[in-house]
């Protein structure tokens, strides 16, 4: 029997597509269709290519694409693009990404629909066409993208009039024009509030930006400086690529170069199922809820269950709260399954070139409509929230696959996706008027491994290598002071291997103020879970102080104030209002001195606490990144406070005793489920949630884990 | 041994090399380099390049002008962190900087493969442990005002918890003490006060301010921290090396190499500044014998047994400062003259990969080494391909001093990779070395891109390192580069560069300001003017300090500034170019910003140019040079006699899948007459490499015996 035929579907949801159809300038089916079968033109040219001369064209690709990537972020003015949220490809010339450089690893599985439905819908009408030095420019999440404020744009390769690629350069720009500065915009709670959509627009002819285009689009964002830099620079990287795969087509002629492109997604797409036939079949699953919806409490559910045969996987989010109308977290089919790259290119294909023909053996299920598989209408703005609790299950499932395989060094706990963003807008200290975020969100703690405790604040939870920049130019560049960047104490899943802990970011008002938007996740209910038997990364809300006037008190009543979130929070030192709140939240001013505390989280556990070598304890009490209480109540070491040494026996028998309390709370796994299936939620609780406990079924008796026969 | 002699050494991780310069005429040799300690190592080389002229150690040392020392020394002390006791004073809240590392850190130095692999990050232990680094309460905001005064009792308190942890020394690094150091002098004056100069124990206090003076307090940390870890091992090495010399009959001061693109005496020489002054005095060599040739574009490329090293001349230049170098794991704040690596060499170790070739970044080192070397290696390496294909004669690998095994090369890549792909021997090493050879193309390729955005094609490359010529042209092809020099000293490029180097210094310091508002339709501001000479004086005037000290007349020194500017808001800052004395007006600061957006539209395309973002300076670089005697004819050789046109034998190479195998003719370099061209398939043997030649590609010396590869017109 195929694993497969165990699954039942809910009728009137769909799975392998998204619940919104066509409109003008979008076509879902063009999301959903997989790689496109290679045209002649491709199958010459993959025909003439050897294995080993690809190996030399991705080589040199990849050349092209990196170089692109360090140019745009080099001329960008972006935060995020600066740090690394932003990526450059070449695609094929049917519309594939095929080699990208990162940046975020689920823009090397996204945008190909805008791409294809230039070619579907635009090169042969004659009021628009495609031609050398044609620019196009999107952002429009329900077309391809991943929300408003990533913006991408692409131009076609064409040599000696034949299309032989499409050269693609974006990232995350910030500010686009919603009812929030900055971008992200808590309060949304429809597509039209979340600023700019532009499903695929030609921007520029011979590569120079049409005047009243550009016009236009400055005149519908608040930073206009910005965007016209931003866009600039992504237009002169992609005439960059252009230029050197041009290059390339002379050396290899424009078959060679279509069908290399082609050829680099088809042989991907093999070694992927070599990688998949030698884990073990089975059906895993893993679960994770969220805390919030928009502005509000609420908890919404996103289970995934990965069914693995042969050499094929079939990823299923069967059980998805259904959509609402409060917020922006909402997530589409296409960033769901781009999202996955984020885990399977860093750990499940360690080694492999990362691309979406790796892919090819996996099928995506998303139930829909869903927070994980939405409308059109709905806010997307925050859809990486839903998306990112697939990844981290993902994770789990993955670990645990590859634990009994060749590839055990991938084995870990998910990196931290506790992620809070802390958007400021006001003057800097140029006087330019700006919003957005710190390089904090680089700067989150990485799970701990099978066999190595998690690196701390080792970088943003999308991307495989970003940077955080200093504390000396962010300051410069945005209106705040920042009076700390620590690693802090108690912050991080504890373990056998212990997760790596984030840097908490203290940040300052300056004289003339600021404002301030946030937007987060996992407040109470932490996405950082650990893994067999680590802690989870701890949740991470929203935490300001007001009224703190912090240079004052600093100079009078609280000299010796020690700024850490664990001080600050667990012994409140300084005078002023502590708000420990939801995490996403509507732009606020704030005053001068007043506090802000960001962090990114911290990574979950790896194996039982008891099993931590007690000197690994004590090396973290010296750290300073546990208290002495973790130490003593959940290792249980036992040791001397002053000099930090560990009374051998008697923290063995502390261990044993914890060890004989457990067994003593055990019971029969039916009696544990017995009892576990009496448990509820209270209703305020549940009023996104969907049916309980599962969302789609009106009755449903069995735990959640028993939906499948 | 007549003439006076100019001595330039090398140590590198595996040979210590000795070039000498006497009257134009250039000789090398090279002797084991010697880890436990180099000074004996160089006194070896010294004896081997000695003998070669008919003198000893002595006789050369004290007929020499100048000895030119380029050393690694300190390298080792990095890896195994050995150094003083440091500790670390920061601002409070700031005492995770050197561990959080704008998150990136656990990446820097490594590889790009390992760079990507996130999920097995490891950061490397801390040069000064998080217990040895305290906070002290204080604060500067970016324009350098007093936003939290220092407390003095404060300080006390935590430099006694650091002396009571054994600390030696203090590095000192407070935020924005760049823009105002007062805080951080304050600092040393307390501990100066505490510990006094005059009696034993005196502890050095090294500040970052006066280290470093820029934007950055990671790097800007680092920077310290590397300094004042390096100092004391980098001191006693020069001090007995100096001592040494002397002994030997060395009477002139003993010259630094250094990163920066220059030399100096020891008393003017930081220790930072010694990393990567091997590669960078090679660059410098290479940018001298471009200049002979008025080639303004080079690559220098140095293939060797584990590394793949390049280095770039542009515009005639070879001062192309890296952005944010790294030494060791660190990024820091030093004028580094770019360079860059990556794990391809005759060690490489061709290996299959889910079913597909792969050649490094592993590498068999000297030991084991190649299969062929026969001391224990069985896997195929890149060498051993060489073999296979018939490029490397196995009696004669450097000059027949090493014998090779053909039969285990021949074993090993048959069974490791041809036998598993299904393809004949000569297919699989064709394969390892068309493989390599992208690889090191696609570097060559990438740097000249990102660093120049120039065409490939506007370069040359000269080739150093043994295994250099043996690739050259597969290499250059991949990069799109069709002429290739080779020379006689290639194997010691770096030693024979050090003989170009001049006396220098480089400086550098932050300066934010902005230059060019786009406000009320563009304005040059004035009131700029003032605080960018007052910047500029304090880099002249340090300048004029150490240059003086070196013994130079002021009159004569050349002083190079660049002012580094960006479009507002940008991070990135491109190098303009200024005259090193005072701005006098706004026509010059027009001039100025106008040399900026040129320079960015040529960098970037002038659709990336974006004036109505305003220009800013962000900081200012002087180098102050001091020019000295260059060897005649910068080390090329006249013509020779007693040539010989006819090839010295022909053996079968393989050539790839379009020509096969072919028989192909064998030229000694020594014997071969100038000017004449040889069409490939040949093989052109020297002592310490082959230059190969294949079908497409021709091969000449000039009159001054630099062997030129070019790929024939039809064929580019």
């Amino acid at each position: 029997m195929s694993l497969m035929d165990r699954i039942k579907l809910h009728e009137g949801l769909v799975y392998d597509r998204h619940p919104y159809g066509k409109a003008p300038g979008r076509d879902p089916e063009l999301l959903t269709r997989g790689i496109e079968p290679p045209s002649e033109l491709e199958l010459e040219g993959m025909e003439q290519m050897s294995l080993l001369e690809l190996e030399v064209f991705q080589h040199k690709m990849t050349s092209i694409v990196e170089e692109a990537r360090d140019v745009y972020m080099a001329l960008s003015i972006s935060e995020g693009i600066i740090t690394g949220d932003m990526n450059a490809s070449v695609f094929t010339p049917e519309g594939d990404p095929a080699v990208v450089a990162t940046g975020i690893y689920f823009h090397t599985l996204l945008n190909y629909g805008q791409v294809k439905y230039v070619m579907k819908y635009y090169r042969d009408d004659p009021t628009v066409g495609l031609q050398d030095g044609d620019v196009y420019f999107f952002n429009d999440p329900t077309c391809g993208g991943v929300h408003t404020f990533d913006m991408f744009v692409t131009a076609p390769i064409f040599y000696k009039g034949v299309l032989v690629g499409w050269a693609e350069v974006g990232g995350h720009q910030g500010e686009c024009g919603s009812i929030s500065p900055g971008g992200f915009s808590p309060r949304a709670t429809t597509r039209w509030e979340e600023g700019l959509h532009i499903h695929g627009m030609r921007i520029a002819d011979g590569w120079e930006l049409r005047r009243d285009i550009l016009d236009f689009m400055l005149n519908s964002v608040r930073n206009p400086f910005v965007f016209a830099s931003d866009l600039k620079a992504r237009v002169a990287t992609c005439k960059r690529i252009r230029d050197r795969v041009l290059r390339e087509c002379e050396r290899r002629g424009a078959a060679g170069v279509a069908g290399g492109l082609r050829k680099i997604l088809a042989v991907s797409g093999e070694l992927s199922r070599q990688r998949i036939s030698k884990i073990n079949d089975g059906i895993y699953r893993c679960v994770l809820f969220n805390d919030g919806v928009g502005q509000e409490s609420g908890l919404v559910r996103l289970p995934t269950t990965v069914i693995k045969q042969g050499d094929e996987m079939v990823v299923i989010n069967q059980g998805v709260s259904p959509e609402n109308d409060k917020g922006p977290q909402h997530c589409t089919w296409h960033l769901m399954r781009a999202s996955m790259g984020v885990y399977l290119f860093t750990y499940f294909f360690r080694g492999l070139a990362p691309n979406i023909g790796l892919l090819e053996p996996i099928k995506v299920l998303v139930e829909g409509p869903s927070v994980a598989n939405c409308g059109a209408e709905v806010a997307h703005g925050e859809g990486t929230t839903i998306s990112a609790m697939n990844v981290q299950n993902l994770h789990v499932i993955g670990s645990k696959m590859l634990f009994d395989s060749e590839h055990r060094l991938s084995v870990s706990a998910p990196f931290s996706r506790n992620l809070m963003i802390y958007v400021y807008s006001g003057t800097n200290s140029y006087g330019y008027r700006t919003a957005n975020f710190t390089g904090t969100q680089n700067l989150a703690g990485q799970g701990a491994r099978f066999d190595l405790d998690g690196e701390h604040a080792s970088g943003f939870y999308w991307a495989s290598v970003t940077d955080a920049g200093e504390v000396e130019e962010s300051d410069t560049r945005l209106p705040v002071v920042t009076l700390a960047r620590t690693i802090d104490k108690d912050f991080h899943g504890f373990g056998m291997h212990r997760g790596g802990v984030p840097s908490v970011e203290i940040s300052s008002a300056p004289k003339a103020g600021c404002q301030l938007t946030t937007r987060g996740a996992s407040d109470r209910l932490s996405h950082n879970p650990g893994i067999f038997g680590g802690y989870a990364g701890p949740p991470n809300p929203r935490f300001v102080i007001r009224g703190a006037d912090v240079f004052r008190q600093m100079q009078s009543g609280a000299q010796d104030l020690v700024l850490t979130q664990y001080n600050l929070a667990r012994n409140r030192p300084l005078e002023g209002d502590y708000h420990f709140d939801y995490s996403s939240k509507a732009t606020e001013d704030f005053a001068e001195g007043d506090l802000f505390i960001d962090s990114a989280g911290g990574g979950g556990g790896y194996g039982d606490v008891l099993e931590r070598a007690p000197e690994s304890v004590m090396d973290d009490l010296r750290d300073q990144i546990i208290s002495a209480d973790v130490a003593r109540d959940v290792y249980r070491v036992v040791f001397d406070e002053e000099l930090l040494t560990v009374d051998v026996a008697a923290t063995d028998a502390e261990r044993q005793a914890a060890r004989q309390d457990r067994l003593s709370r055990g019971k029969p796994f039916d009696a544990f489920v017995e009892e576990w299936s009496q448990l509820r939620p209270s209703e305020d609780k549940l009023t996104y949630y969907g049916s309980w406990p599962e969302p789609n079924v009106d009755s449903y008796t069995k735990p959640f884990w028993g939906q499948f026969e | 041994m007549s003439g006076r002699a100019r001595i330039g050494i090398d140590v590198g991780g595996t040979f210590t090399d000795v070039v000498v310069a006497i009257d134009g005429t250039i000789t090398h040799g090279k002797a084991d380099t010697t880890a436990y300690d180099l000074r004996v190592g160089v006194a070896n080389a010294l004896e081997v390049v000695a003998q070669s002229i008919s003198t000893s150690s002595a006789g050369l040392l004290g007929n020499a002008d100048s000895v030119v020392y380029s050393t690694t020394v300190g390298t080792n002390a990095l890896v195994e962190h050995k150094g003083p006791v440091l500790g670390l004073i920061t601002t409070h809240g700031f005492e995770d900087t050197m561990l959080i590392g704008r998150g990136r850190n656990w990446a820097d130095g490594l590889s790009i493969e390992a760079r990507y692999d996130r999920g097995r990050a490891v950061r490397p232990e801390p040069l000064i442990p998080r217990q040895r680094v305290v906070g002290v309460r204080e604060r500067m905001d970016s324009k350098g005002e007093v936003v939290l005064p220092l407390r003095d009792e404060e300080v006390l308190t935590q430099v006694q918890m650091l002396v009571d942890q054994g600390v030696r020394g203090f590095v000192v690094v407070l935020l924005y003490s760049y823009a105002n150091p007062a805080h951080e002098q304050r600092i040393r004056d307390l501990i100066r006060a505490q510990y006094p100069d005059v009696y034993l124990g005196h502890m050095p206090v090294f500040l970052s301010s006066e280290l470093s003076p820029q934007m950055g307090e990671y790097r800007r940390t680092m920077t310290c921290i590397l300094d004042a870890f390096l100092r004391l091992e980098t001191e006693e090495h020069l001090v007995a090396l100096q001592d040494d010399l002397r002994t030997s009959g060395y009477s002139q001061p003993l010259l630094i190499a250094k990163c920066t693109g220059g030399a100096s005496s020891t008393s003017r020489t930081r220790p930072i500044h010694l990393f990567g002054s091997g590669p960078v005095s090679g660059i410098v060599g290479a940018a001298a014998l471009a200049g002979h040739y008025e080639l303004p574009n080079v690559f220098l490329t140095d293939m060797g047994g584990t590394s793949f090293d390049l280095g770039l001349v542009l515009e005639g230049h070879e001062r192309t400062y890296e952005y944010d170098p790294v030494i060791d794991r660190w990024r820091v704040q030093v004028p580094l003259v770019a360079h860059w690596s990556i794990g391809a060499g005759g060690g490489s170790i061709a290996h299959l990969q889910d079913g597909i070739l792969k050649v490094g970044p592993q590498s068999a080192h000297s030991l084991p080494g190649p299969a062929c070397y026969a001391r224990g290696g069985e896997e195929p390496t890149v060498t051993d391909a060489d073999v296979v294909l018939g490029y490397i004669d196995p009696d004669y690998f450097l000059g027949g001093r090493v014998r090779l095994d053909r039969d285990r090369a021949e074993a090993a890549v048959t069974d490791h990779i041809a036998k598993p792909l299904g393809v004949t021997a000569h297919e699989a090493a064709w394969s390892i070395k068309r493989l390599v050879d992208g690889m090191m193309g696609q570097e060559m390729y990438r740097i000249a891109a990102q660093m120049s955005g120039l065409d490939p094609r506007e370069f040359v490359a000269f080739a150093y390192g043994g295994a250099g010529p043996v690739h050259a042209a597969g290499y250059s092809d991949a990069a799109d580069v069709s002429r290739v020099a080779t020379f006689d000293f290639g194997s010691v490029g770096c030693a024979f560069g050090t003989l170009s180097l001049d006396v220098a210094q480089t400086y550098e310091r932050t300066h934010s300001d902005i230059l060019f508002s786009a406000a009320d339709g563009g304005t040059y501001r004035a009131e700029a003017i003032a605080p960018l000479n007052e910047a500029i004086e304090v880099l002249l005037a340090e300048a004029r300090r150490d240059m003086e000290e070196e013994g130079f007349d002021l009159s004569a020194l050349r002083f190079e500034l660049e002012v580094l500017l960006r479009f507002g808001q940008q991070r990135h800052t491109l190098p303009i170019p200024l005259a090193a004395e005072p701005v006098r007006d706004l026509a010059q600061i027009e001039l100025l910003v106008g040399r900026f957006v040129t320079a960015y539209g040529d960098a970037y395309g002038k659709g990336a140019v974006f004036l109505e973002a305003g220009v800013e300076v962000m900081g200012v670089r002087l180098s102050a040079v001091g020019e000295v005697a260059q060897p005649p004819g910068s080390g090329l050789s006249g013509p020779v006699e007693d040539t010989d046109p006819e090839p010295f034998g022909h053996r079968v190479a393989y050539w790839g899948f379009e020509h096969g195998e072919r028989d192909t003719p064998v030229y000694r370099r020594d014997r071969l007459p100038s000017d004449l061209v040889l069409t490939g398939p040949a093989l052109i043997e020297s002592t310490d490499t082959v230059c190969v030649v294949p079908p497409g590609w021709t091969y000449y010396l000039d009159g001054r015996r630099v062997g030129w590869l070019e790929r024939r017109k039809a064929e580019r």
